[in-house]
């Protein structure tokens, strides 16, 4: 059960059955946990260097970020029939900087003019586009996102295509450096450039 | 590998009527020392234990007992992290062509 090269990012997936090995020579590998086995190789092009994986909500599907010299690729595989269902072509101009889940079936992408657009992964194509927040973390549940900004976390309510900013959480004295969200939502995990970790108590959110 | 860095464009807020986060319940956990650098924080499904990894390794914590319940130091650097579905494996990555995987003993209450 080995990759190419040393492994960056690993992901299990929904089933328990296999674990997706991102390497940093660029190569996406999927192994069977039981047998210790290569199921596939994602990517299928040597050319497409990933950058970042994204497992859905439900668990069910992976986003995989690449780039070639003329665009930026999001593919999305089913982690379990390991079949390629969708993907992303965005234009080198507008780039992508950041994405995550919008849901199960869409993905929120923020190019480097600072605009969103939600992808729906059924469609392959942008379905809608608006001004964003820079690194937008939404909750698993409802419509609350947290994004870092210096030394606080704050929290807005998206809403008809519009951000309301509802919180602040202070408590890092140093920038946050990372966000996450429980599966539930009820707590929000941040940490800042200095190592100190925050667990917030989110349930008070609407 | 890495996306190029979003650009800190000042986000000006008209934070009003906010809700009052002076009552927020939280717990800070001071568990790295200078040099530590933590690339990520990985829940487990049931929202009760997190893996905080980074250059020193990683740990496990309980946000029920507020307590660190595992910690593994690596040579290298720990740079991603996943639980399995039922919560009772994680899988990690260090410096290795191979993902590493610890079976967690849980008892019924759920405790390393």
């Amino acid at each position: 059960m080995t990759c190419t090269s040393d492994i960056e990012q690993v992901v299990w997936s929904k089933d328990g059955q296999n674990i997706v090995c991102a390497d940093d020579a660029g190569e996406i590998c999927l192994f069977n946990v039981n047998g210790f086995n290569l199921v596939s190789r994602l990517q299928g092009d040597k050319r497409l260097i990933w950058e970042k994986l994204k497992l859905s909500p439900d668990g069910y599907h992976l986003a995989i970020a690449m780039n070639t010299n003329d665009k930026h690729i999001i593919d999305v595989w089913h982690t379990i029939s390991t079949n390629r269902v969708s993907r992303l072509e965005i234009s080198e101009s507008e780039g992508v900087q950041f994405f995550n889940w919008l849901s199960d079936e869409s993905l929120l992408i923020i190019d480097r003019n600072g605009s969103c657009s939600v992808w729906d992964i059924n469609k392959n194509k942008a379905v809608d586009k608006f001004d964003c927040i820079p690194e937008a973390l939404f909750r698993p549940i409802g419509n609350i996102v947290a994004s870092g900004y210096n030394n606080v976390v704050q929290i807005w309510k998206f809403e008809n295509r519009k951000w309301d900013p509802i919180a602040e959480l202070q408590s890092h004295t140093d920038d946050v450096d990372t966000i996450a969200w429980s599966p539930n939502g009820m707590k929000l995990a941040s940490s800042s450039v200095f190592g100190v970790v925050t667990i917030w108590d989110t349930s008070f959110l609407p | 590998m890495n996306f190029t860095p979003i650009q800190s464009t000042p986000v000006s807020i008209p934070f009003k009527e906010l809700i009052d986060t002076n009552e927020v319940s939280k717990h800070v956990i001071y568990m790295f020392k200078p040099g530590d650098v933590i690339n990520g924080i990985a829940w487990s499904h049931n929202s009760e234990y997190m893996i905080v990894f980074g250059n020193f390794g990683f740990q496990i914590y309980s946000t029920l007992t507020n307590s660190v319940l595992y910690s593994q130091p690596q040579f290298g650097n720990c740079k991603s992290a996943s639980w399995s579905p039922n919560d009772t494996n994680i899988v990690y990555s260090e410096k290795n062509n191979a993902p590493f995987i610890i079976y967690l003993k849980i008892n019924n209450n759920r405790r390393y």
